[in-house]
């Protein structure tokens, strides 16, 4: 039932969760030692704002384990720098490949020896949108 | 100083985020129900498409020019701005969340610091979210808005007390936060043309022929800190559900369903974190920048036991509603907000009211259907079938960010 009265302000009451049960046995042993369990975030997602999630459609990566249908974790925050795997736009598309960087160039490398390097000259549409720090792929259908 | 952080064309940065084949072409975004034009991009706004046009009448032109255009796409772009705010948080001590593509924040320095600290977070935001941002620095809010508009051409400015005048002298009062274009109208014909000639203005008068709130802007506007925190203190202990209506509600009955409509809402969010609520508060307001009658009021009911179940939450906020509505009003803004939020495991049972386990299972029943039939295929009989501002989108985006499904493709 609710019974209704005025709060003139909205506080709340954190009631402490206690691990440690008082029980009539012995102690775990192992109680002392426990643990956060592992979280997939801490391990792939280092910024959450400056994180997006890609899904790859093509096989011009396949050489560096990267799938159609696999989930690109990028991360907008990094630097791009020579060798790191990069989404970038290209002429109004998307395109997952390696960021290869000499002092004047940049060139944009397949891991597929079907795909040619593209050379991103002055004359083309380039903008980096983030790197590609991780990949996430489920290994039974009907899962995202 | 305060400084006032607005995206700019927050819905059509959005939608160009992840179509590079967009970044150069003209993109608007339509209202609600695809009626008018809520916002432009650059692109478009140089082929002289304003806001607030009805889509029917740019069709065409849209279409010659080769614009895309968009329904509005809320969870796109809640999902950016709560990116946006997060990122705010992680470079100021103090960030007031003040709308969807707007904050302010407190900059514990003055002068060359506070610009060297705003350039660094305009930078942080436009490479790490991805969205073009402004900041606008000043005494006040209201200055720190004024300042905001300097700051559109160059990404930063800090207006400085000693630039005040000059740059005061310059802003038509309308065009003050809070004036607009009927309280514009009325002091332009007194005379009082710019911001800078409100700022001089008679106190006296201005109350006597205005409201207390014109009374704050002028404060604002000499540099004494006059507008309140908006934003309860700590919204991530809360859930709120909120908005501002397209046309004023004048009926009990139909402010019943909206606030039933929210109720849901938070329910739902509630449910999906796990966790119950001990306390709902619902919320209304008449339109606060007008001149009419004014009314805002708000109640918090107790939840006991604490409850998640959308039913328990849509009676209490109507209870509460039922008990601060006044007949006579215009309302154009209401809300429900959850506090007293518990997590599932430190809940703690009470002892002469068992859980209905009943709940639970129409619960488990409920969001399976919404799972697989979409959010709103069946819900509340209280939260109305047909919705005066349920939409029509057309043109809609795919959720790039919130749905495994609709993931943007590379």
């Amino acid at each position: 039932m609710y019974s209704i009265h005025l709060c003139s302000n909205n506080t709340d009451l954190k009631v402490p969760l206690f691990t440690e049960h008082i029980a009539a046995g012995f102690p775990s042993p192992a109680s002392e030692y426990e643990e956060k369990e592992l979280d997939f975030n801490e391990l792939l997602v280092k910024r959450r704002a400056a994180t997006y999630c890609l899904r790859v459609s093509g096989d011009s990566m396949k050489g560096a384990g990267i799938l159609p249908g696999d989930i690109l974790v990028v991360d907008r925050s990094v630097h791009p720098a020579d060798g790191d795997i990069v989404v970038a736009s290209l002429d109004g598309e998307f395109t997952v490949k390696r960021l290869v960087r000499t002092l004047r160039t940049a060139v944009l490398r397949a891991e597929n020896p079907d795909y040619k390097d593209i050379n991103v000259g002055e004359d083309r549409d380039f903008l980096i949108f983030g790197v590609v720090t991780g990949v996430v792929r489920t290994m039974r259908r009907g899962s995202v | 100083m305060i400084g006032l952080v607005d995206c700019n064309s927050f819905y059509a940065s959005c939608e160009k985020l992840f179509r590079p084949d967009l970044y150069r072409r003209p993109v608007v975004v339509l209202s609600n129900n695809d009626g008018c034009i809520v916002a432009m991009s650059p692109e478009a706004k140089a082929l002289g498409i304003r806001r607030g046009v009805p889509y029917f009448q740019v069709r065409s032109d849209l279409q010659l020019y080769d614009a895309a255009v968009f329904s509005s796409n809320y969870a796109l772009y809640q999902s950016i701005s709560n990116r946006v705010m997060d990122l705010l948080e992680e470079l100021f001590p103090c960030v007031e969340v003040y709308s969807i593509d707007e904050a302010f924040v407190h900059l514990p320095d003055a002068g060359a610091e506070a610009g060297a600290a705003v350039q660094q977070a305009k930078k942080e935001v436009d490479r790490c979210v991805g969205i073009p941002v402004s900041i606008g620095v000043g005494r006040t809010k209201t200055l720190a808005k004024i300042a905001n508009r300097y700051a559109k051409l160059s990404g930063c400015f800090v207006l400085h007390p000693e630039m005040e005048q000059e740059a005061l002298q310059s802003i038509p009062v309308a065009d003050v936060w809070g004036i607009g274009p009927r309280k514009g109208r009325f002091l332009l014909r007194r005379g009082i043309r710019t911001a800078w000639d409100l700022r001089g203005a008679s106190e006296y008068w201005i109350k006597k022929h205005l409201t207390i709130v014109t009374l704050r802007t002028l404060w604002e506007l000499q540099g004494k800190p006059s507008v309140a925190d908006e934003v309860p203190c700590s919204p991530k202990k809360g859930i709120l559900s909120s908005q501002g209506f397209s046309s004023e509600i004048t009926r009990l009955e139909d402010m019943r369903q909206v606030i039933a409509f929210y109720a849901e809402k938070t329910a739902a969010k509630l449910s999906a974190q796990g966790s119950s609520a001990g306390f709902v508060t619902v919320h209304i307001r008449t339109h606060r920048f007008k001149e009419q009658k004014q009314y805002v009021n708000s109640m918090t009911i107790r939840l006991d036991p604490p409850s998640r179940y959308p039913p328990d939450i849509i009676a209490a906020a109507q209870r509460g509603l039922d008990r601060i509505y006044r007949e006579g009003f215009a309302y154009a803004k209401a809300g429900v907000y959850l506090t007293g939020i518990d997590l599932p495991e430190s809940r703690q049972l009470n002892l002469f009211c068992r859980e209905d386990p009943r709940k639970a299972a129409v619960e488990q029943a409920v969001s399976d259907i919404h799972g697989r039939y979409g959010r709103r295929s069946i819900h509340t009989l209280g939260s109305g079938g047909t919705h005066q501002w349920a939409m029509r989108q057309n043109l809609l985006s795919p959720r790039y960010t919130t749905r495994w499904e609709e993931l943007p493709q590379v």
